[in-house]
């Protein structure tokens, strides 16, 4: 008895096996086994690319912004600039008088707002765009009957997560019907490249691909005193739907902000300058005045030259509203201009 | 006796124990993949890494504190059980342990593991019998020495020697994702040479605790939570519960008395228990009640008449493997081991370069490199991934440490509420308060800044949160008091390589010469 317990377990393992030859048992459960494995790998990994471990894909190549012009409205001015002391209010008035939103959005038009929203201080700091103003310009566009409302913004300092609480912009803008979508150094998204046909310095560059899918753009600025291009004003703003916001400075920042214009060609230019912040800037803190004025515009180098004066300031002096004057952007002169005031 | 009689009771047993193995492992991965910002804070993100006692207690020994004594408490629950019962934890839960009985599970059967068989196991099983069997050296014992002895000098092995760490560490680099090169060499070595070599030779957490199951043996513990327990008299001797063991453990088939295994190496894996042919010869307990039984075909005639009742008498004294395993010569010679491995070591450790950037509260760099185990929490945790493991270009001692690279990414340790700091296991990174997080200070390159070059620029400026950054004309200025060292500007300077870098205080900035895209801190800085 010891003894057949004993052989029998010495023949090895395959004893236990109910089938015949041991050969058969082994490569069936191998092919068993590897299949399990094989299977169970592919599903950790399928389940790993849903996870998004993947790489982003490769990065489409697009050709032209946004073309849609304002609609010729007999009589309106060419600019508005509205005074008052609810930012929001005033926002609508200055729009208003250029003759309303719709002018520039129609329904079922996809809308990109880029505000100025890269600084965590509220808006009293006059680092960032009053969240009442951009949440008025979201909530134009819904009533324009837009479809969509994307607000873009590249956050500068630290998360975007902490930028948008700090400056409120976040909240105002969910507030209102529009999409946040913000981008910070560490989450940088995916770009597309974009080829800036009548670029003189900028040839390509990396831009979101809602500004170029928009049917119209928007910019809505913080007027504000910057250190190295002296103003910060609307067409500055456009260096936020970069992906690679620095890397404009390669390209000399003023020629740099013209050439991004004329990819990126907003319909509507509202410039937040209810508090401007006078020196010490982008990031503050600095000497700050209520000027108490939104200025609303169709032409981008109009507004941005009329808020230099906001400033005390030539537009000659602001090199980027000059090479934008000279490209055939928009107009700088002023006196060429219908200006209403509000 | 009760359930597992049957060759099917054997299998669902089997499938049992290979679903809480696949259970702790799909946990583990689960965490190392929630650790990832925010860290997952219940469970903690880095609760596995905390049930490792030999951290736990090399921690102690490195930062010479009992701060993280209360930190480690799985590792002490799981010590307590350990020593009343066995190295359980190796044949349940060990994720490292688990990928290796899966390396040797999908090996094909015609490339089977070497085993004795016929005669050459007949001769096997009588040399162990007669006690003249040298024993394999067990150089766990002495890598655990050497491992505790380092820590009294600050070098820290367990990035080589913790399984959990080592798991954790190459389940992030897969992740990242780069080739856990340590891992799949051990996973070879398991799938060619012997699934549980690194275990049963080389483990030290597992030396570790077969030392404490060993001491609870002979103190005598009875009520074991999950033990293996032989009744010699349903023994056939035929050495199945030999070859079965993964371990090598002779004590099933040796064993003269009735009661608990009393091994050192046992895990309580139940192996043997299943291969057992004889009905009752060895069973799987747990406080008193019987998981698991061998195979109840035939009963030996001896049992029949020696056991009218069945019943286990209590532990005997005189069975070999009980014995403490590790000599005097042995543990003189782990001293020994030990020196030899720390003269290496320090051959390894020569400081190619000074300190390098760390995440804000890291200890200074001689602790941090002791206390950080290199587990890769930290870099998992971090979310805008600004920490990367170094490689070896200042040598092994930093192989596998976080270091800060602002040019990755800017440090929002306000943000982010310290994360890295949050999950580290051991004492290497402290929490600071935000105003006191002092990284290191950013130095501006004058030759090659924009802004000193005349053009408009000043990215550096608008990055700064910290407004740490003054123009001077068109010319950015650190303000040494306000700069926190976070890098932000360091990661956005349009230049390349950039202009303006985080060095740590004190330190005198050096600038790569020319070139494009060359790393300032490759070339040493």
């Amino acid at each position: 008895m010891k003894e057949d317990l004993h052989r029998q377990e010495f023949e090895g393992r395959a004893v236990e096996s109910r089938c015949g030859s041991p050969g058969a048992l082994e490569r069936r459960d191998f092919l068993k086994k590897a299949g399990i494995w094989t299977g169970g790998i592919l599903m950790g990994g399928a389940l790993a690319a849903l996870a998004g471990c993947t790489e982003p894909k490769a990065p489409l190549v697009r050709t032209s912004g946004p073309s849609s012009s304002p609609a010729p409205v007999a009589g309106a001015p060419d600019l508005a600039a509205a005074t008052g002391a609810d930012p929001g209010e005033t926002a609508r008035r200055a729009v208003d008088a250029l003759g309303g939103m719709g002018r520039f959005v129609k329904a079922g038009d996809m809308v990109v707002v880029k505000p100025n929203a890269s600084f965590m201080d509220g808006p009293e700091a006059a680092t960032s765009t009053n969240p009442a103003v951009v949440s008025q310009v979201v909530t134009m566009c819904r009533e324009a009957g837009a479809s969509r409302v994307v607000v873009l913004e590249h956050c500068l300092r630290g998360s975007a997560d902490a930028c948008l609480s700090g400056n409120g912009i976040g909240e105002a803008v969910t507030r209102a019907g529009g999409e946040m979508l913000a981008f910070d150094a560490g989450n940088r998204g995916n770009g597309v490249q974009a080829a800036v046909r009548s670029g003189v310095a900028l040839k390509t560059v990396s831009v979101y691909p809602e500004v170029l899918q928009a049917d119209v753009v928007i910019t809505v600025p913080r007027a504000k005193h910057h250190g190295s291009a002296g103003l910060s004003l609307g067409m500055k703003n456009f260096i936020g739907v970069m992906t690679d916001m620095s890397s404009i400075h390669n390209f000399g920042l003023h020629q740099g902000i013209a050439d991004l214009n004329s990819l990126v060609r907003p319909a509507l230019s509202v410039v937040d300058a209810s508090v401007i912040l006078l020196d010490n800037g982008p990031g503050g803190p600095g000497t700050t005045h209520a000027a108490n004025t939104i200025i609303a515009s169709g032409d981008v180098v109009a507004a941005d030259s009329y808020t230099c004066g906001l400033f005390g300031r030539l537009p000659q002096e602001i090199e980027y509203v000059s090479l934008g004057n000279r490209a055939g952007l928009g107009e700088m002169d002023l006196n060429k201009l219908r200006i209403a005031r509000v | 006796m009760k359930s597992g009689g049957s060759r099917r009771g054997r299998r669902l047993f089997r499938s049992v124990r290979w679903a809480v193995r696949l259970g702790f492992l799909a946990f583990f991965v689960l965490l190392v993949f929630r650790a990832a910002y925010p860290p997952l804070e219940t469970p903690s993100a880095n609760l596995m890494l905390r049930f490792d006692p030999l951290a736990g207690i090399y921690s102690m020994i490195a930062s010479r504190s009992l701060d993280t004594l209360g930190a480690f408490w799985p590792a002490w629950i799981l010590l307590g059980l350990t020593l009343v019962s066995s190295r359980f934890f190796c044949g349940w839960i060990c994720p490292l342990g688990t990928c290796f009985d899966i390396a040797g599970s999908i090996k094909p059967r015609v490339l089977k593991y070497y085993q004795p068989k016929g005669k050459a196991m007949k001769a096997l099983l009588a040399r162990e019998k007669s006690g003249v069997t040298p024993r394999r050296v067990r150089i766990k014992y002495f890598i655990l020495a050497a491992v505790l002895a380092l820590g009294l000098v600050g070098v820290n092995l367990l990035y080589f020697a913790s399984p959990l760490v080592i798991m954790n560490r190459s389940l992030y680099l897969l992740f990242l994702p780069q080739v856990p090169v340590l891992l799949l060499i051990l996973l070879l070595l398991a799938f060619v040479y012997r699934p549980r070599f690194w275990c049963d030779d080389l483990c030290p957490m597992g030396a570790l605790m077969s030392l404490v199951s060993m001491a609870g043996k002979r103190l005598g513990a009875s009520a074991s939570p999950l033990s293996v327990v032989k009744d010699p008299g349903a023994c056939i001797e035929c050495g199945a519960c030999y070859r079965a063991c993964d371990f090598g453990v002779p004590e099933p088939y040796l064993k003269q008395d009735a009661g608990r295994l009393r091994s050192a190496d046992c895990t309580a894996c139940a192996e043997c228990v299943a291969a057992c042919p004889s009905a009752d010869a060895l069973a799987l307990e747990s406080i008193g009640v019987s998981i698991l039984t061998s195979k109840g075909a035939r009963r030996h005639p001896a049992y029949e008449k020696s056991h009218p009742a069945a019943s286990i008498p209590g532990s005997g004294e005189g069975d070999p493997d009980s014995k403490l395993t590790v000599s005097r010569g042995e543990f003189i010679g782990s001293l020994g081991l030990g020196a030899v491995l720390l003269a290496g070591y320090g051959l390894g450790v020569r400081e190619v370069s000074g300190p390098v950037l760390r995440m804000p509260g890291a200890q200074d760099e001689a602790s941090f490199l002791a206390e950080c185990n290199r587990c890769a929490e930290c870099m998992r945790a971090c979310p805008v991934e600004c920490l990367r493991p170094m490689g070896l270009e200042d040598g092994l001692g930093k192989l596998w440490t976080p270091r800060f690279e602002p040019r990755t990414a800017g440090c929002i340790y306000e943000q982010c509420d310290q994360a890295c700091a949050r999950v580290c296991p051991v004492n290497a990174i402290e929490r600071q308060k935000p105003e006191d997080v002092k990284i290191g200070l950013a130095h501006v390159s004058k030759q090659t800044c924009l802004g000193w070059k005349g053009k408009p620029c000043l990215v550096c400026q608008e990055r700064c949160r910290f407004n740490a950054i003054e123009n001077n004309g068109l010319k950015p200025v650190v303000v040494e008091d306000k700069c926190t060292g976070c890098g932000a500007c360091e990661q956005t300077c349009p230049t390349e390589p950039t202009s303006i870098a985080i060095f740590r205080t004190g330190e005198t900035p050096s600038w790569p010469q020319g070139g494009s895209g060359g790393s300032r801190r490759r070339s040493g800085g």
